[in-house]
């Protein structure tokens, strides 16, 4: 095991982590397809809608809002620039660049230009053959990076935190064992 | 440079744990005291992130490349994090030497790192008093747990500390508060490990937390926020607790941005006359006078100051006759245990976060039941059991609505069991002075050398094996264990040198603290440590503080000192 998980698991167990609770009242989203650019820093304007596309194919609209309702690309857009080695960053825009060469010529448009169902095909065959099965591989470490930025931007936000999540700052006691729905 | 001089009845050097308590009790038996900060200042309420949620961290927690490399040391550990970066050291600005790798966390403002400590609390025992002497290791304590009893009494009536009494010999029960509640898992746990194995217990963590109100500070809220700073009071820090106190006779200066760069030795009296400070900001250097020094700086930064205070009667360093200063750095290794997960109770859920988990208290080398013949001495457990939230996700390759959804729902238990060993003191754990080089301030800096040794390795692999054999019997599967040798000074419990003895010739302290060659000189912080138990050490430093702090106000009436 490495150092790194090592000393996630010794945090983890001594209770210093955010904890995330139960699920509580399910919020009915209403979203709108509606294209626009979105403001960057680091990621072009096409990057910024590829991610954007790809943030809803990981965390998308179901009755609780999907990731581009929530801008989560602004988030990932945000950690590039300011929490992001150099090296870690170019990286990534290596292999996101990568990602939409090899989407446009298998999907024979860009990637974020086609339907909700076609992204989801391919991203699932393209997560099996280098996600799934490789565990080295220069693709799985931008997945896996994305994805982890993304559900930070999106399950600690705000609206996921306060509305979706259950709620509650300053619970005041503490019982060790009670139903799920109290919980 | 200016040179002025002030004078008091008692200088405390450092602000934190034990030296916090020193200004206390000093403070209310009528010393004007001087409390020498080298931090800024926190005061009680000043904590900026203690009310933000995670959304309102920009970077939801994480830290910036600039922020790493200030913060490379105190990075080290899983600790330091957005919320709570400010009361962390800038390593850039405090450098040290690791002659082995080393990590050294550290918390420069009032209070030191009782606004960040891990708030655990266990008493040490005989078991751990009378362990050198009977094993031939280092030297005897000078104490033994009697003398100790009652000054744990004493601060934990006024700390506040919640838990559970168990009976124990080697874990002594302190004057508890009501104790926090395990969760269901924890029960189930609890009833597998007591009746499968003998004498293998486990109990609520003993922690620094107020369950009901206690001496005007407020009651825990159960939101872990701890090391952002309470807003309630509700765990122990000096400046929700101590200081307050000590402020409150009238009897208290304390004074900021103050480096102790040494004590200051008078031959002809034979004693210290007082400390030479140089002012952080102003870089002024400036002396304060008192007729005793209690020296709280922590292990190394107390060690620090006393190396540096050289004299023609003490060219290595003040006290050290017996060339121990410096000697003998322990700290407790950790970084091994085990975890599960528990399968049932799905329809069950904890309300509130608790800051705090559950504690395995030392079942080897015990007896003779539980003689081992691979290593001396033994450990305990830390962890708990939880419901795993939306981050069990992150490192699957799955995606899409399904997945999205569920991790809005609760996930499974798990259970983590976290050993906490003793470390031996070898002479050779030592640390010095390096000056050849020099900080911002033209100090020199500490080198430190120190390694964990084969019986802390032996001691590791039973500390594994146990935790995982505990879980397995009570059920939990995928059951996992890990082992990985830290650095020394990555438990954050660093003790030792400048250890307490019975002979001047091989200790620099007396009983009491009380340097053996200047008497009115007290080290009362981990630096004074014989040897580290296996139990979290503060509660032990502040009676250690607080006996000290009576012992010297008596012989200074009796003009001893």
């Amino acid at each position: 095991m490495n150092r790194r998980v090592a000393l996630q698991r010794t945090a983890l167990a001594l209770g210093f982590t955010i904890s995330t609770s139960t699920a509580g009242m399910l919020l009915k989203s209403c979203t709108s397809r509606e294209e626009k650019n979105i403001p960057t820093n680091i990621l072009s304007p096409i990057q910024a809608k590829l991610v954007d596309e790809l943030n809803e194919c990981i965390l998308p609209t179901t009755d609780t809002p999907g990731a581009k309702t929530l801008q989560v690309v602004k988030f990932v857009d945000l950690m590039l620039e300011e929490v992001f080695s150099e090296e870690k960053r170019t990286s990534f825009l290596k292999e996101l660049n990568a990602f939409a060469q090899v989407a446009q010529s298998n999907l024979g448009s860009p990637f974020y230009e086609s339907t909700f169902e076609s992204q989801n095909t391919f991203l699932q065959t393209w997560v099996n053959e280098h996600v799934a099965v490789d565990q080295d591989s220069s693709q799985r470490t931008f997945f896996q990076t994305l994805k982890e930025v993304a559900m930070l931007g999106y399950y600690a936000s705000e609206q996921i935190g306060e509305n979706i999540l259950p709620y509650n700052p300053i619970p005041g006691n503490y019982d060790g064992c009670v139903d799920l729905e109290e919980g | 440079m200016l040179k002025q001089t002030y004078t008091y009845d008692a200088i405390v050097i450092g602000s934190g744990i034990s030296g916090g308590w020193a200004a206390k009790e000093l403070c209310e038996k009528g010393l004007k005291t001087l409390v020498l900060e080298r931090g800024n200042s926190i005061s009680h309420g000043d904590y900026p992130t203690a009310m933000m949620d995670t959304w309102d961290f920009p970077h939801r927690g994480k830290l910036t490349p600039e922020e790493k490399k200030q913060y490379h040391v105190q990075s080290r550990t899983g600790f330091i994090r957005e919320a709570n970066k400010h009361h962390y050291v800038n390593d850039l600005e405090n450098p040290y030497d690791e002659e082995e790798s080393f990590d050294w966390i550290r918390g420069y403002h009032t209070g030191g790192r009782s606004l960040m400590w891990g708030r655990q609390c266990y008493r040490w025992s005989d078991l751990d008093f009378e362990a050198n002497l009977k094993e031939g290791i280092a030297v005897d304590w000078p104490i033994r747990y009697k003398d100790l009893a009652p000054w744990y009494d004493y601060v934990e009536r006024f700390a506040g500390i919640s838990g559970q009494k168990m009976g124990l010999d080697h874990l002594p029960d302190s004057q508890f508060l009501p104790p926090m509640e395990m969760n269901c898992v924890e029960k189930e746990v609890k009833k597998s490990i007591e009746s499968q194995f003998k004498g293998r217990y486990m109990t609520i963590g003993r922690t620094a937390h107020l369950t009901q109100p206690h001496n005007g500070r407020g009651k825990c809220q159960f939101r872990n926020r701890c090391d952002r700073g309470c807003p309630y009071g509700a765990y122990f820090s000096s400046q929700s607790t101590t200081l307050p106190a000590a402020q409150a006779t009238g009897n208290l200066t304390i004074r900021h941005d103050s480096i102790v760069s040494a004590i200051i030795y008078d031959d002809q009296n034979q004693r210290a006359s007082g400390v030479r400070v140089i002012d952080a900001q102003t870089e002024e250097v400036i002396e304060f006078k008192a007729r005793i020094i209690f020296c709280n700086a922590s292990t190394l930064g107390s060690t620090f100051i006393l190396l540096n205070s050289v004299s023609s009667r003490f060219p290595n360093g003040l006290g050290n006759d017996s060339d121990q200063l410096g000697r003998n750095l322990m700290d407790h290794h950790y970084n091994v245990g085990a975890g599960g997960d528990f399968n049932g109770l799905e329809d069950k859920h904890y309300k509130g976060t608790r800051p705090n988990g559950i504690y395995i208290p030392r079942f080897r080398n015990i007896d003779k039941a539980s003689h081992r013949d691979d290593y001396i001495r033994g450990f305990g457990y830390q962890g708990g059991a939880r419901r795993t939230g939306w981050n069990r996700g992150i490192r699957s390759a799955a995606f899409g609505a399904e997945f999205k959804d569920a991790l809005l729902k609760p996930g499974p238990w798990q259970m983590y069991l976290v050993g906490f060993g003793e470390c031996l003191p070898y002479e050779d754990n030592r640390v010095k002075l390096n000056k050849d080089k020099q900080d911002k301030w033209g100090q020199p800096v500490l080198s430190i050398n120190a390694t964990f040794r084969e019986n802390e390795v032996k001691m590791r692999k039973d500390m594994a094996q146990s935790a995982a054999e505990m879980l397995e019997a009570s059920g939990l599967k995928n059951v996992h264990s890990w082992n990985d040798l830290h650095a020394v000074g990555k438990c954050i419990h660093e003790m030792g040198t400048a250890r307490m003895g019975n002979d001047p010739k091989t200790s620099v302290l007396n009983k009491f603290g009380q340097m053996h060659a200047v008497p009115n000189v007290f080290v009362t912080d981990g630096a004074c440590m014989t040897s580290s138990a296996c139990q979290n050490p503060s509660l032990t430093y502040m009676a250690l503080t607080a006996r000290a702090a009576h012992y010297a106000v008596n012989e200074m009436k009796k003009l001893t000192i």
